[in-house]
């Protein structure tokens, strides 16, 4: 009984870690699907170049991961808002935003993936840092640095981002988009320009994610389709535009999944994400927080 | 051309290359190929019911494909059953999996439900890798009958099967098209509102669209395991299907029967002949592109340029 | 003007009773109490967010009420799926117009013959009927000439007439005509008013929601004034203008 009870809470003390960091992984999407209502359905493809470039720096520097997710973090940004520009003129200056967009972040991730897999093969990629490899222990709970240090930089992040959105003028503004596109249009102020450097601060925490991620396991090309479906189940969950409920839902599903893994198996753990996702979406569309 | 007059003649037309090709062609990679690009003619025409008709995009085409795969395994383990047989139960289960997910998620507005598809196919692929019956992550050999039910061989006939297979899928979406269903999921997409105040009973039509999809796909996937012989998770559930299956109409034109059949064919040679010369990942990377390519320059695809480069000559000429 | 051809002692054709809807904290709908009598025009009014999209779109069944009952020609709606209610008689054009891109104009209305009139029980109509009709209620509109449009290919005004054909194709023993006149010159709003009266002539009972006063004050037989989810007025024109009520909601504090 002891052992189980050890067992599920070291489960549960896991699965936090987890879902914090995937809070680092859901902010983006919860940026520009919750708040700019564009199906970035490749964000997983931007999180698995942000490892990658994470693996390559730091195997040929020996760069601490997560100061590379940073400083990479400006290149990113002008990527993002250099696909957004590709979108805003294929798409939504169209207004033809539904499959034709989807279709095109489809081909986007799918492209992403196969690109990673041209230049670095299947094999499995790893970084080396100095804390990975070690835990703090109190009494029976282990906390692994190479997941403590992922959930406190992801919340940091997470958190950074709630406040400059809350203060600052783009902040503000990327809120009022968000809200009400057309008020915003008729007051002529320009929203592309906002939803442009909105794109680009949602995929630079991508760079940040994928450093994280690269940290906590070892990644390859195809990973990042394991996270599609579990970045939307969170931002539905957390009601889609709500950093805190993103957060919340992260840290739900971080420990459904650590729990599962636990007792019932790792093979099950995707399983019960999306299965959260599609009897959330069944019974309430609004998430967990409501809109 | 009416309805019944092009079953017959899509139907003779299909006979006629069966029969030219394997009176024809004796290279066995021919046929290897070709059951390939005609799998995706009927994948990305099931597909194209529920996307291009109804205006539902489904990125779980690999777990109706995979599922109607696994339940051929199931029967070939329980009892010899020919291969029409599976492909008919194969049907079956695909078909009441596309009513299981319709029921659940239709009622999402389209960018959710693409999202939850996407769900499902992991759901369905866990489902699959947890069930050591048909061999779990691990995977199953299975053996070909030693006799192939007609002359040639296996693969010439799977090849065959598949052949008429395709012709069906094409044949059911043009009459689709041309009825009272397809007008109404017609309207569902371009309005579902409007078209739930016109009458339309919009639920009901989706259903029998995602339905009729999956069984399909789940049809297209049952004589998988005797052609590969080797099945497992990763590979029925490769996610190059779902990309494949959303590419193939789009390139081709999805508000046509005749799109899937264009994009299935272009796609699926262009497909086949670069895995042999340059790579498999590479040639996934030309459909990736091809597919980002279109769906921005020529988002109605082949059919959507030939009809625009139409009505343009015809307002030339109206105009002089 | 033709009269409205109502008895007193028929019941309503359409009653809503304690109708009531909210979204999370906001009340939108009030406790509603409206009865349309058949063959009726009446007229339904109220400043910007007052409710009356929301009251038309709850009675239509594109959004579920969440107290009260509404009556259909003696029959129960709650819980009737919109596409049910057009069937049998409840129409309604959008205040946006809402085409069918992809169709040509006979294909937008050929989809309420086939989906609303055939699916009624007795007499199905068949192809060359639907043709015909299809051309008809075109004709009827001013459109025949453009049946084999585009929607794309219409003016604002044409937009609007389609609308209401579409709307009118279904066979609807009651139509709610939701601002189809917003944004229109005087002429065209003369032009939609002259469709709306004849079709009331031929026995369609009208419910108009609108904002051009002068086209609901001359059109309607009976006005009804919402104002933030609450009925303020409900009878006949002339006199529940006067209400001091709707002149102050009208004409500002």
């Amino acid at each position: 009984m002891a052992i189980t009870l050890e067992l599920a809470i070291n489960a549960i003390i896991a699965g936090l870690l987890l879902g914090g960091f995937y809070a680092a992984v859901t902010v983006g999407v919860t940026i520009s699907f919750g708040m700019l209502d564009i199906v970035n359905i490749a964000h997983p493809a931007f999180i698995m170049l942000g490892s990658f470039v994470a693996y390559t720096l730091n195997s040929m520097f020996g760069l601490d991961p997560v100061l590379i997710g940073v400083a990479m973090a400006p290149l990113f940004f002008l990527l993002g808002m250099a696909v957004y520009q590709v979108y805003y003129y294929a798409f939504e200056r169209r207004g033809e935003e539904s499959i034709q967009g989807l279709a095109f972040f489809f081909g986007l991730l799918f492209v992403g993936e196969v690109g990673l897999i041209l230049v670095f093969g299947v094999d499995y990629r790893f970084v080396e840092a100095p804390y990975i490899g070690s835990s703090l222990h109190f009494g029976f709970v282990d906390l692994p640095l190479r997941m403590l240090i992922p959930f406190v930089v992801s919340l940091l992040m997470v958190a950074l981002l709630q406040l400059s959105f809350g203060r600052s003028f783009i902040g503000r503004a990327i809120l009022a988009v968000s809200q009400d596109r057309l008020a915003l249009q008729l007051m002529a102020a320009n929203p592309t320009r906002i939803k442009r450097i909105a794109f680009g601060i949602s995929i630079a925490t991508a760079s940040v994610a994928g450093a994280l991620l690269i940290i906590i396991q070892p990644v390859e090309p195809s990973i990042g389709r394991d996270y599609i479906g579990r970045i939307f189940a969170i931002c539905v969950l957390g009601g889609m535009t709500s950093f805190p409920g993103m957060v919340a839902g992260a840290m739900l599903i971080g420990v459904v999944e650590s729990l599962t893994a636990t007792f019932y198996g790792p093979s099950w753990a995707p399983a019960v994400a999306f299965g959260f996702l599609l009897l959330t979406l069944a019974a309430r569309p609004a998430g967990i927080l409501g809109r | 051309m009416s309805t019944g007059k092009f079953w017959i003649v899509s139907f003779a037309a299909a006979a006629a290359l069966l029969l030219l090709t394997r009176w024809q062609i004796q290279n066995e990679y021919f046929y290897f190929a070709a059951y390939v690009v005609l799998q995706y003619v009927v994948l990305a025409t099931a597909w194209n019911i529920l996307g291009g008709y109804t205006g539902y995009t489904n990125f779980g085409t690999a777990a109706f494909f995979a599922f109607g795969a696994y339940t051929a395994v199931v029967l070939h383990k329980l009892t010899s059953v020919p291969v029409p047989a599976m492909i008919l139960a194969a049907g079956a289960v695909s078909g009441l999996l596309g009513f299981g997910m319709g029921y659940l998620t239709l009622r999402l507005k389209g960018v959710f439900f693409a999202i939850a598809t996407l769900a499902l196919a992991i759901v369905a692929q866990t489902l699959i890798v947890n069930w050591d019956y048909v061999g779990g992550s691990r995977g199953i050999y299975i053996i070909r009958p030693q006799q192939a039910p007609l002359f040639g061989g296996y693969i010439e006939y799977l090849y065959s099967l598949m052949l008429l297979l395709s012709w069906l899928s094409v044949a059911l979406a043009r009459t689709i098209e041309r009825s009272r269903l397809g007008l109404g999921l017609a309207a569902i997409r371009d309005d579902e509102q409007a078209a739930e105040a016109s009458g339309v009973p919009t639920l009901r039509l989706k259903l029998v669209a995602t339905t009729l999809s999956g069984a399909l796909m789940g049809m297209a996937g049952a004589p998988l395991p005797y052609y590969v012989t080797y099945l497992d998770p990763t590979s029925s559930f490769n996610l190059s299907y779902a990309v494949n299956a959303v590419a193939m109409p789009l390139i081709g034109g999805m508000t046509s029967w005749i799109g899937p059949l264009i994009g299935a064919v272009l796609l699926g040679t262009i497909q086949q002949v670069a895995t042999v010369t340059i790579s498999s990942a590479l040639n996934l990377l030309i459909v990736g592109l091809l597919l980002i390519g279109f769906v921005i320059v020529a988002p109605n695809g082949i059919v959507g340029l030939v009809q625009a480069r139409r009505r343009s000559g015809r307002r030339r000429w109206r105009s002089r | 003007m033709a009269e409205p051809l109502t008895a007193a002692s028929a019941p309503p054709l359409l009653e809503a009773n304690r109708l009531a809807k909210h979204f999370g904290g906001f009340v939108a709908l009030d406790n509603i109490d409206l009865a349309v009598a058949e063959g009726e025009r009446l007229g339904l009014i109220g400043p910007n967010g007052s409710g009356k999209s929301t009251l038309v779109n709850c009675l239509c069944g594109t959004l579920r009420h969440d107290d009260g009952t509404i009556l259909f020609a003696g029959r129960r709606l709650d819980g009737v799926p919109a596409y049910r209610r057009t069937r049998l008689g409840l129409a309604r054009s959008f205040q946006l117009p809402r085409p069918f891109r992809t169709m040509s104009l006979v294909d937008n209305l050929r989809i309420p013959l086939l989906y609303s009139v055939n699916a009624r029980p007795g007499a199905r109509l068949h192809q060359a009927a639907i043709d015909e009709r299809c051309l008809q209620l075109l004709d009827e509109v001013g459109l025949a000439d453009k049946a084999r449009r585009l929607p794309r290919d219409l003016t604002q005004v044409e937009m609007r007439k389609l609308e209401l054909a579409r709307a009118v194709a279904s066979a609807p023993r009651l139509l709610f005509a939701d601002e189809a006149m917003a944004g229109l010159s005087p002429s065209e709003v003369e032009e939609i008013l002259g469709v709306l009266f004849r079709l009331n002539e031929t026995g369609i009972t009208i419910v108009l929601i609108e904002h051009i006063m002068r086209a609901v004050m001359s059109f309607s037989t009976r006005l009804v004034v919402l104002v933030a989810g609450h009925k303020i007025a409900d009878g006949e024109p002339q006199e529940a203008m006067r209400n001091p009520e709707v002149e102050r909601a009208y004409l500002g504090e």
